[in-house]
């Protein structure tokens, strides 16, 4: 067990290790850039969205955003003016891209951020307590496992009506269980270590086991996977909106500006181009993050 | 516990597992509102009595339990039912699909398996050299890169601009499928001696399976590397070593074993990824496949169809599952079949 | 240090791979000169046949392959649908009670397997479409609304007399198309028979016909080949292609680029990507007008009741922005639409002599609105607007780029006019249910295409009442003297007659709006120089045997 100082200690060292390694850094500095941009969209943007309430089919209301309509400049390469060209509607591409990183990391927060939450609570329990619980938990996750989580998703947008949110509802779906089970082994690997023993000859009850000595302890290799399915939440969510589902057609959306604009590829690249690199530096940004946290908190790497 | 109790235990273990598929895609597939009666009879043209007709035949007018029933009695009977969307038995488009992606699913997997794990011995011997840090760049991209985008790449770079590779589809337009055999054009057109059908066939799996494997090379090339730098450094390679034994027979006989186990997991997950995941790759490539099926079915709403794709990948993933965890078996002797 | 190296190496490959892939992107002129596969007509196209059987084909895909497979009794020559020509019939008569017709058929009628076609085959073929009444497409509706089973009887061997039930202004038109194709008698009896209400599964994927083509294969989602057939009484003598290849490709860009590189002689390619081909050389953009229209529907019904006023339903239509969606969504291949009939169709000048009563005018919108008690107003603060109206629910199917922005732009013509609206899609099948089954919308896209050339196909089942058989869209129109003027006009034969109808009804359905005339679509195709003898007709599509390539 490590006391605060060495915790400190080993943390200092982690930094500097990563700190050492470029592609790590490199990696960094986009996710940096990318959370810059999302904070100052609006003041970055040169054409800015309206928003509009609509009732739902529920009987709610929800805000819509709205991108206003100028079919007389539709189609125009990238220029001073409009640093990204714009799309076929004529709205400013470099506008919907920064804007469209907010929409990003909504979607890839929410949906691991859930995702994980869901798993460590499910795999925590399973794991801990083991027995009947453990053995339906595994065949749900296994059900669900097993489903594609293509089917899932079209099977979501099909049924609550297309749109981001109910996108991310269907990816949580499908995300949940790998951390469950992930989150699961490392529990029942660490049960059985001697401090736990300890702790419970101590006479300590169960939930401070699992909270102070048991999560501490199994959240470190779920980081490393975390990151890198932040990028992967990203590609799963433009290849959902590519096949025409996720966004409504006014956002702006990283995914159905692709989509969108695939058809204009050969007389109007920049339309796909320049979202397709945002959702490609983004993913890079967490892989490479992920990898070189990998690198560096890999006990047997870091002699 | 003995192997073949494994597996018999493990393919029981199936059935709960096929059964809340089928629940659950049933009832997703069932309670959206929709109309797929009248999709199917022509839309607006059709005809009231066509309506009547397929929705009797679709049970639609029953309570959805009661639907579920005949659903399981006809899959019983290995009737999958029919497609309305390509108007013949679902069994007959699985038929002509499932091959094709697993054709394709097969040679993206001779592409990046080898190519990964060679890369990645390479890259963990040579640590921080050059070819280690450009092999990571590769990789990291590799698998940072939208799928549809690589795609349009290079069918556009070696297919267009370079026109060294067919632009699309199985075969050569307009040639005569080989006799169907397994549904694999490779195997068919070997075994009836059609040596031109044989090279349009391979031709035309060059730039899918490319662009398929290449996320799969990326992750296994990464994984290789990591895992065979963690064996490296173990304690009993470097007993190995300070007993004489050479660099070579170290890295192959006991560094590469022991790195190949997660390898395979990878392995195993993947296969499962991209049987549902050429999607992409297959609506670029106009390979008629499962992935196309599969999202035409779901969002046609081709009832059937869904179904059956899905129970299909998901006995194909549990399958797949149980190939992994009896290559750890063989693969590490520590391992034992059925323990935690 | 060699991370770095390795960086610089691997951004200077992506950017040369980069640059020499774009390079080539804006690059317009083909590489490919010579004649690919000189007797094969290759198109390459979206979606696939259902079937082949011409008792059950009604989809374009289908009856694309039934119409070269079989021959009918008459048929289109090139694209002209004015004029009917003998085909396996060689001339005809009608009685003067209008009912009854009397074919005289070819001799020297030969189907692909060597078998000679005569009377018995005509009948058969008739009754059989009858009998079957597919249960897949219901296309046995065209025979059935003035044949029966006792229609068809054989004087001779080569004389076929054909009774009608009622007197039908367009038969002729009526026996041109797929569904009245002759098939092999003895073919279909050895594989299946005919069986009340149940499709034929043999028929489905193979071919007994007289036609010019047979079938070689059909890969599903993949391809159909059709090949020569020898025994065709019209010869082979002159040019014509051998193979015929139909290909699905629903990827736009691939499409494009195999019409680029000569692997495609024909090839479908949308509208907003014209712009791609229309420099290159060796290619030539076909355009055509057709009878294929799109509509923006009205539900009278719907739960916002105000749907149900017809000043509403005026003032929403000069709300349209017509000119946008012929220059925006169309890309300018779309023909403005002044009612039901379209342009090129008989009695196309009964609608204000082809003039559109409604244009885009907010101004008129606005007035009428005002003085229909229709109350709007919003509030808009920092970029958020909240009015205070029921919004009009938009909806378009998934997929389809021009509805998009036809519907992204109506949103925006409402908005002007202090009306909120939500533009939605989804898929066919929710689409449909949703407009027939449900009144949950107010407004909904939609195309139609003609069954046969006859102003009936369109304005019945547009603004005819559910009652009167019409209604196919379900927007709860019902307008008793419409209603009477369509029957007037489908069951007279006298053109007089039948225009006097039409320009009534036309008169009173267009103040009373359900649909909103929007367009008609140009066809257009992308087509290779090479490819001659080609010819549109826009009831029976394409002929292969005209078609050679030099």
């Amino acid at each position: 067990m490590k006391s605060n100082e060495s915790r400190i200690k080993d943390l200092r060292f982690t930094f500097h290790l990563f700190r050492r390694s470029l592609l790590s850094m490199v990696g960094l500095i986009l996710i940096l850039i990318l959370l810059i941009v999302a904070l100052i969209a609006p003041f970055l943007a040169s054409e800015h969205p309206s928003y509009v309430e609509v009732p739902t089919e529920q009987g709610t209301t929800r805000v819509e955003e709205r991108w206003t309509i100028y079919f007389d400049r539709a189609l125009q390469p990238p220029s001073l003016q409009h640093p990204f060209g714009t799309d076929d509607y004529g709205r400013d591409i470099f506008s919907m891209v920064v804007y469209g990183s907010q929409t990003s990391l909504r979607i890839c927060i929410l949906v691991i951020g859930i995702s994980t939450l869901a798993g460590i609570i499910l795999g925590g329990l399973a794991g801990y307590f083991g027995g009947v619980l453990d053995e339906i938990l595994m065949r749900i996750t296994d059900v669900f496992l097993a489903i594609p989580y293509l089917i899932l998703a079209l099977a979501v947008a099909a049924a609550l009506g297309r749109s981001i949110d109910h996108i991310m509802e269907a990816m949580i779906i499908t995300w949940w269980p790998s951390y469950a089970r992930l989150f699961r082994g490392q529990v029942l690997a660490i049960k059985e270590q001697q401090f736990v023993e300890a702790a419970r000859s101590v006479g300590a009850n169960n939930s401070r086991i699992l909270f102070r000595h048991i999560l501490p302890n199994s959240i470190a290799p779920l980081l490393v996977e975390i990151t890198l399915d932040l990028g992967a939440v990203l590609l799963v969510a433009a290849g959902l909106s590519f096949i025409g589902l996720g966004a409504s057609p006014g956002t702006a959306e990283w995914g159905l500006m692709i989509s969108m604009g695939r058809t204009h590829m050969f007389h109007a690249w920049w339309y796909v181009t320049f979202p397709g690199l945002a959702i490609l530096f983004v993913v890079l940004g967490f892989n490479l993050l992920g990898d070189g946290l990998r690198d560096v908190t890999d006990p047997k790497l870091r002699r | 516990m003995k192997t073949w109790e494994y597996i018999v235990r493990r393919l029981i273990l199936l059935i709960p597992v096929i059964i809340g598929v089928t629940i659950i895609t049933f009832t997703v597939s069932h309670v959206i509102p929709a109309d797929p009666a009248r999709a199917f009879a022509g839309g607006p043209k059709a005809q009231p009595e066509t309506i009547a007709r397929i929705r009797a035949e679709l049970h639609l007018d029953k309570p959805l339990w009661e639907q579920y029933f005949y659903y399981l009695n006809d899959l019983i009977h290995l009737n999958f039912g029919r497609s309305f969307l390509e108007n013949r038995p679902v069994t007959e488009a699985l038929g002509q699909y499932f091959p094709a992606t697993f054709e394709l699913t097969i040679a993206s997997m001779i592409f990046a398996i080898p190519l990964g794990i060679l890369g990645g011995i390479i890259s963990a011997i040579r640590q921080n050299k050059l070819s280690d840090q450009l092999s990571r760049i590769i990789a990291i991209v590799g698998y940072s890169l939208p799928i549809f985008w690589l795609a349009l790449m290079l069918q556009y770079a070696f297919a267009y601009t370079y026109p060294i590779l067919p632009l699309e589809g199985r075969l050569s337009v307009g040639m005569t499928p080989p006799t169907h055999i397994t549904g694999f054009f490779l195997i068919d057109s070997l075994v009836t001696a059609n040596g031109a059908t044989f090279t349009s066939a391979l031709l035309h799996l060059v730039l899918p399976a490319f662009t398929l494997g290449f996320s799969t090379l990326a992750i296994i090339l990464r994984m290789t590397r990591s895992s065979m730098l963690e064996v490296m450094g173990a304690d009993y390679i470097r007993t190995a070593r300070a007993k004489g034994v050479s660099e070579r027979r170290v890295i192959y006989q006991h560094g590469l074993r022991n790195a190949l186990i997660p390898t395979i997991t990878v392995t195993g997950l993947q296969f499962g990824a991209l049987l549902s995941g050429a999607v992409l790759t297959e609506t670029i490539f106009n390979w008629p496949g499962m992935g196309r099926f599969a999202a035409n079915a779901v969002l046609g709403l081709d009832f059937n169809s869904v179904m059956g794709f899905t129970l299909v990948v998901a006995i194909v993933y549990v399958i797949a599952n149980l190939i992994v965890d009896l290559l750890y078996a063989a693969v590490d002797p520590r391992v034992k079949l059925g323990g935690g | 240090m060699q991370q770095k190296k390795a960086c610089a190496i691997a951004l200077l490959t992506c950017a040369v791979l980069i640059i020499t892939t774009l390079s080539g992107c804006t690059q317009q002129n083909t590489q490919q000169q010579t004649i690919k596969n000189p007797t094969t007509y290759v198109r390459y196209d979206i979606g696939e046949p259902r079937t082949l059987d011409p008792a059950e084909a009604y989809d374009s895909a289908s009856t694309d392959m039934v119409n070269n497979l079989y021959d009918r009794l008459v048929t289109y020559h090139g694209n002209d649908t004015t004029h009917i020509y003998p085909s396996l019939a060689l001339n005809w008569s009608v009685a003067s009670d209008q009912l009854t017709w009397t074919f005289h058929l070819r001799h020297d009628v030969l189907f692909s397997n060597g078998n000679s076609m005569n009377a018995t085959d005509v009948q058969y073929s008739f009754n059989r479409v009858l009998i079957v009444n597919s249960p897949d497409s219901g296309v046995a509706w065209i025979l059935a609304q003035c044949m029966d089973t006792n229609s068809t009887t054989i004087i001779d061997p080569f004389t076929v007399q054909i009774k009608l039930t009622k007197t039908y202004g367009g038969f002729l038109a009526l026996l041109a198309f797929s569904v009245a194709s002759v098939v092999d008698k003895e073919t279909i009896e050895a594989n299946g028979g005919v069986v009340a209400n149940t499709d034929n599964e043999w028929m489905k994927e193979h071919a007994a016909g007289t036609g010019p083509y047979m079938l070689n294969h059909w890969t599903h989602n993949s391809e159909v080949v059709l090949t020569q057939n020898t025994n065709y009484w019209g010869g082979w003598s002159g040019n014509h292609v051998s193979t015929v290849v139909i290909k699905s490709a629903d990827e736009a860009s691939t499409r494009i680029l195999a019409l680029q590189n000569g692997d495609a002689d024909f090839a479908y390619i949308p509208y907003e990507n014209l712009v791609d081909i229309q420099t290159s050389t060796g290619i030539r953009v076909v355009q055509e007008p057709s009878y294929d229209v799109v509509l923006g529907l009205f539900n009278t019904l719907s739960d916002n009741a105000f749907m149900g006023n017809k000043e509403v339903r005026r003032a929403l239509s000069y709300a349209f922005n017509y000119q946008s969606a012929i220059d925006n969504a169309y890309n300018g291949y779309l023909y403005r639409l002044p009612g039901c009939i379209p342009k090129g169709m008989p009695y196309y000048d009964t609608q204000n002599g082809g003039t559109s009563v409604y244009n885009y005018d907010l101004a008129m919108a606005d007035q009428i609105l005002n003085a229909s008690g229709y109350l709007r107003n919003f509030e808009f603060k920092h970029a958020f607007y909240r009015f205070n109206n029921t919004a009009i629910r938009v909806w378009y199917n998934g997929g389809n780029a021009e509805r998009q922005k036809m519907a992204l732009s109506f949103q925006d013509a409402l908005s002007k006019l202090g009306i909120n609206s939500i533009v939605s899609t989804e898929s066919w099948p929710q689409y449909l249910n949703r407009m027939y089954n449900t009144n949950e919308w107010d407004f909904m896209f939609l195309g139609w295409m003609p069954d046969y050339n006859d102003p009936d196909d369109y304005i019945a089942p547009f603004v005819g009442s559910a009652a009167n058989g019409g209604d196919t869209f379900h927007t709860g129109y019902a307008n008793t003297s419409v209603d009477t003027y369509i029957n007037q006009g489908k069951y007279t034969v006298d053109p007089t007659a039948r225009a006097a109808a039409y320009t009534a009804a036309f008169n009173i359905y267009i103040d009373d709006p359900s649909l909103i005339f929007i367009g008609q679509n140009t066809y257009t195709r992308g087509m290779r120089t090479w490819l001659q003898g080609y010819a549109y007709n826009p009831v029976l599509e394409y002929y292969y045997y005209d078609y050679y390539k030099a």
